[in-house]
């Protein structure tokens, strides 16, 4: 059989190169948009697991409103601190705010209690400059820790002024300190602020409201035990869960859009099936004479078929092999634009630093790329083998055979590919190095353009009045009321 | 030897079945050179299908050397088509992207026969119908008289027991027909192989030393030649 696939099917795929192309180019598309979906899930998921385990730090437990950040009473510390198994409770307000001359230049806002020097240890934010000194600047209402890499993006120093666009309107702030790119500052990839809870919660307007509380229990205690005690102290509104258990939720609401995503890559692959199936049927009206002609002179129809089937292995193989790089190329290419689009429906913010990519998993998709150009071809390699080849030599078939069509096809796919590389490329180069929390594209700093947004998200203020949330083309959240 | 034994071969079903070959017997005994004629639709190519077991009889027995093909599974019948019986085709039926020498060694190489004696086989063959100096050529750089003698030596490379030739000729013009005709005939002559040809033209019916005339599917006429008749009349014995 082996003897039969070089000394015919490969000598026939060499002459018929552009069949040979779309069979090989069909496989390897299907294959390489599977395996990018699954590279780029794997690697959000992955990045979001980790920036959730930096952002909880050693907290045991976390009480939150759910996801979102309309915030609750400040008061709630005080009910968690009571309880006997805890031994710190760290409330936390977070936001989004801008530079006042360039609202695309977002920052995330940690507010956290600086009074206790050890909090920003938890936190893994650490201080390049005299840790205690800066902390005692802190209580200055304008003082604020910048993420080195934005600091030195926008030649900022210690010391220095800058005008934020904040929820409470534009304000000065002063650089009382620099934060390493290291824990949650390198999650944020340098768009991070920290200031004093208290100071924070002014800027963001949510004076005695604060988004999460972060639960630190004493060595004997069972976090279990614990998380029904203080979910039975506190509101029902509240949560009470393991930092893991949050980014459950997270997982859970990421799991509908990469869902979608699986099945966009799937359909790919049906789209590259009936490429297949397509382009060795209408071969077969080439490829039947051929088979005839073997038939003829002493093939047998399951020979043949088990030929070409052997055929369509060696083609998926090819296609498989060439379509698992291709797919982890598209995703270093589309990773970071499907976590900013993520972030701007979700309101996830998070880099992704590196790929996940999974020798298991690629070997599967590798199975399925090869199993859909096997199935692909089974049924035209069984009409093919099981036609009358009297029959088909009788009908001038090579007549009928379309001459010019499939060097068309080839043409039209490799530009369809090309214009999408060159369109991924184009937008990549134009991508700044990180900028994982804004609002915008990625890259370029500065000169990043910002992302048309309309999204609008239901929230509530602190009164309970029902309110919408917008973002406009620039990225800055503001309220309506009805 | 090649024995039909009343032999009916019906496409279709029901009122719309047509009998390409109806109640059809002969003998052919072998180093035979029979020539069937008929028009278009008597079933003389289907009596070729049948001898080589590409389509099984409706009725009646196909014997090929006392075996019967109609009991054959598609691998035995595929089997005899690579040993025993060659086929040459009016469409030549070459694969455009093997050479000649590939395209003639083909049917050993289906039968796993190893490359050097394929090689030697194929040496003879195309020697045998004095094509030794295109071996390397592509069909489609030789005319249709050198694809058509190709194709005679891709039939002879197995050293067949029988040659079934359907409208050898029908892609040639007289001179290249004659060139052909006369190829067969003296391969019928030197080795002794059975050849059955399918023809229209009485010209090139004439080379062969019976002809039987086929209509709708059944024997019209058999007709034993005495000679071979140049100006193309078909002599009939006594």
């Amino acid at each position: 059989m082996l003897r039969l696939l070089r000394q015919v099917s490969f000598r026939q795929l060499q002459a018929s190169w552009g069949r040979t192309t779309l069979v090989v180019g069909g496989v390897a598309t299907g294959v390489s948009l599977i395996v990018a979906i699954q590279v780029i899930n794997a690697s959000v998921l992955d990045n979001l697991r980790r920036t959730i385990e930096l952002i909880a730090g050693p907290a045991a437990l976390e009480v939150t409103l759910g996801v979102g950040e309309v915030g609750f009473s400040e008061a709630t510390v005080e009910t968690v601190r009571a309880d006997p198994a805890v031994a710190a409770a760290v409330p936390l307000v977070r936001g989004t705010i801008s530079l006042a001359d360039d609202p695309s230049e977002t920052l995330q806002l940690f507010g956290a209690d600086l009074t206790a020097e050890e909090d920003l240890e938890r936190y893994r934010i650490s201080l390049t400059t005299d840790r205690r000194e800066v902390l005692r600047s802190m209580d200055d209402p304008g003082a604020i820790l910048l993420a080195e890499a934005f600091a030195t993006r926008h030649a900022l120093g210690i010391g220095q002024h800058l005008k934020l666009s904040t929820p409470a309107g534009v304000k000065d702030f002063t650089v009382r300190g620099l934060l390493a790119p290291a824990g949650v500052a390198r999650v944020f990839g340098g768009q991070l602020a920290v200031m004093d809870l208290p100071a924070a919660q002014l800027v963001l307007g949510t004076e005695g409201r604060i988004d999460q509380v972060d639960v630190l229990l004493r060595p004997e205690a069972d976090v279990t035990t614990t998380q029904r005690r203080l979910e039975a102290a506190l509101p029902s509104t509240l949560q009470v869960a393991r930092p893991e258990q949050r980014g459950a939720q997270y997982e859970t609401i990421l799991a509908s859009f990469q869902a979608m995503l699986t099945g966009l890559s799937l359909l790919c692959l049906v789209a590259g099936v009936y490429i297949i199936y397509n382009t060795t049927s209408t071969g077969a009206v080439h490829r039947a004479l051929v088979i005839a002609g073997l038939r003829v002179t002493g093939a047998s129809a399951d020979q043949l078929f088990r030929l070409l089937m052997l055929e369509a292995l060696v083609l998926g193989v090819a296609g498989t092999g060439l379509g698992i790089p291709g797919g982890i190329a598209l995703a270093r290419l589309l990773t970071g634009l499907v976590s900013d689009s993520m972030g701007v429906i979700f309101q996830l913010r998070f880099p992704v630093d590196g790929l996940s990519i999974e020798a298991s998993r690629q070997v599967a998709i590798a199975a399925i790329g090869i199993g859909a150009a096997l199935f692909a071809a089974y049924f035209a390699a069984r009409r093919v083998t099981a036609l009358d080849p009297l029959e088909v030599m009788r009908a001038d078939l090579r007549a009928l055979a379309p001459q010019t069509g499939t060097y068309r096809l080839v043409l039209a796919w490799l530009g369809l590919v090309g214009v999408s590389a060159l369109a991924l490329v184009e937008r990549r180069s134009r991508d700044t190095v990180a900028a994982p929390v804004a609002f915008r594209r990625r890259g370029s700093g500065r000169g990043g353009k910002p992302l048309s947004l309309g999204h609008a998200y239901g929230c509530h203020d602190r009164g309970g009045r029902a309110c919408s949330r917008h973002r406009n083309h620039r990225g800055i959240a503001h309220r309506e009321f009805p | 030897m090649i024995e039909l034994r009343h032999v009916v071969k019906a496409f279709g079903s029901g009122e719309t079945a047509v009998r390409a070959v109806n109640d059809l017997s002969f003998v052919c005994p072998p180093g035979s050179f029979w020539a069937m004629m008929g028009p278009s639709g008597s079933g003389k190519s289907t009596v070729l299908h049948l001898i080589a077991g590409l389509t099984p009889p409706t009725s009646g027995s196909v014997l090929v050397d006392g075996a019967d093909v109609a009991k054959m599974n598609s691998a035995e019948a595929a089997a005899l088509r690579r040993r025993r019986i060659g086929y040459v085709l009016q469409t030549f039926n070459l694969m455009p992207f093997l050479t000649a020498a590939e395209n003639v060694g083909m049917p050993l190489v289906l039968d796993g026969v190893k490359q050097r004696e394929v090689d030697a086989r194929v040496k003879d063959a195309l020697a045998m119908v004095n094509m030794s100096h295109r071996a390397a050529h592509y069909p489609t750089h030789l005319s249709g008289g050198e694809q058509q003698r190709v194709a005679i030596a891709r039939a002879l490379v197995i050293r067949p027991a029988i040659v079934l030739a359907d409208e050898p000729t029908g892609n040639l013009d007289r001179a290249g027909g004659r060139v052909i005709m006369d190829l067969i005939h003296d391969i019928n002559e030197r080795t002794g192989v059975t050849v059955l040809l399918v023809t229209h033209d009485p010209v090139f019916a004439a080379y062969a030393r019976r002809v039987l005339r086929l209509v709708d599917g059944a024997l019209q006429q058999d007709m034993p030649l005495t000679e071979e008749s140049p100006d193309g009349d078909i002599g009939i014995a006594g």
